[in-house]
């Protein structure tokens, strides 16, 4: 977020503010009175009205209010669903910056893996704790390459990386809509589901099949294993998300290693419970 | 021939005198979209001459943002009624950047028969 975030009088002219925007790099302008927001100058504002007109004649942006605790992907749905200019950030009560959608798009971007274009694990925490907040079970498949340092001995690095990059393409076209997929690291790539264990295994396989028909940039000999863990909620009682979810993933990896070691390259996993996630 | 070298500046002042106006505008504001004062500004601008006495109504035009209309006048008419009619007749001579000013008058016509 920006912290240093310019306001404008409500009684300002356009002409007035347009001086102060050629100096800033902001977008988007908070219209205060009496210590008050009344709404968000924007830059169309800024180029369609009369010079001159005062602020409050010429604000069309919307804004809503967001605690500094909140993540960055709550932000973004905020922004996306009500088609909100500006989120004005609190902490006790008050407002210590402001964020638009340049600068949040600026900032998820850090968050997005640049090789596959796949999320990195930070959003997989965040979904999994809304899924469980909202009262649905989860569940990681936990995917891993076989053998990928051969393919990157015997190929080359180039080819070893269009392979990750064609395997997280079909992985993303062969996953249900309400699943979430991130790169977890190297050739490694998690899905989270709003499903519990067991009825993942049927709709990973058909995925594996599917990954496994895809024809390989020269050939590659290419195979994955998945290992799905997941457990029944319990109880009410508050759990640590970041605690609980590692938990699962771990279980998922090591389920997907003794898939390559023992059968099928599939194993699910079902690690008992998972209680209720406070975020 | 003999240049004249002469010349003459003359200055011409012309008065017109009038009462000011309080408030400066009549009974109805339209202001339209691109208008150099907003609905907002004209309102705050009678406020302190004519404490509580115009409205904002906003409207959904083609060229005018909004209407700022004198209270009294929903007295005597229902505000849908009167903004209808307001629109109908300012709409024929609208334009997104000039503001009308108008003046509203309105005659309320009462006939009654009573029992002798």
């Amino acid at each position: 977020m920006v912290r240093n975030y310019i306001t404008v009088n409500a009684l300002w002219g356009i002409q007035h503010i347009q001086d102060i925007v050629c100096k800033s790099d902001m977008a988007c302008f908070p219209v205060m009175e009496d210590n008050r927001i009344l709404g968000i100058l924007t830059m169309k504002d800024l180029v369609k009205t009369h010079p001159n007109r005062i602020a409050i004649d010429a604000m069309s942006g919307n804004f809503a209010y967001i605690s500094e605790r909140e993540s960055i992907w709550k932000a973004k749905e905020i922004l996306d669903k009500k088609s909100i200019d500006m989120l004005l950030v609190k902490q006790n009560n008050e407002v210590v910056g402001v964020l638009t959608d340049q600068i949040l798009n600026y900032e998820l971007g850090k968050h997005v893996d640049l090789l596959t274009g796949l999320h990195k694990p930070d959003y997989i925490y965040y979904m999994a704790g809304k899924l469980l907040n909202s009262g649905n079970e989860i569940s990681i498949v936990f995917f891993d390459v076989n053998d990928f340092g051969y393919i990157n001995k015997e190929f080359g690095h180039a080819v070893g990386d269009r392979i990750l990059q064609e395997f997280a393409a079909s992985l993303k076209a062969n996953t249900p809509e309400e699943t979430y997929l991130c790169r977890f690291g190297g050739d490694e790539f998690i899905l989270l589901t709003p499903y519990n264990a067991l009825d993942c295994e049927s709709f990973v396989e058909k995925l594996l099949q599917a990954i496994r028909s895809h024809k390989f940039p020269q050939n590659v000999p290419f195979d994955v294993a998945a290992g799905i863990a997941g457990g029944r909620r319990r109880s009410t009682r508050k759990l640590d998300l970041f605690e609980t979810l590692s938990n699962l993933i771990n279980i998922a990896s090591l389920a997907s290693t003794r898939a390559k070691k023992e059968k099928g390259n599939l194993i699910v996993e079902c690690c008992g419970f998972i209680d209720e996630v406070a975020i | 021939m003999e240049k004249s070298l002469e010349s003459i500046k003359k200055a011409e002042i012309n008065m017109r005198i009038s009462e000011f106006e309080v408030p400066p505008m009549q009974d109805v504001l339209f202001v339209g979209k691109r208008a150099p004062i907003g609905p907002e500004a004209a309102r705050r601008m009678v406020d302190i001459l004519s404490p509580n006495q115009y409205e904002i109504v906003r409207v959904n035009h083609t060229a005018f943002e909004a209407l700022v209309i004198r209270k009294a006048l929903f007295t005597m008419l229902p505000e849908d009624k009167l903004v209808t009619i307001l629109l109908e007749e300012g709409g024929k001579v609208a334009n997104e950047s000039i503001i009308i000013k108008a003046q509203v008058n309105i005659t309320l016509l009462v006939s009654k028969a009573i029992d002798l």
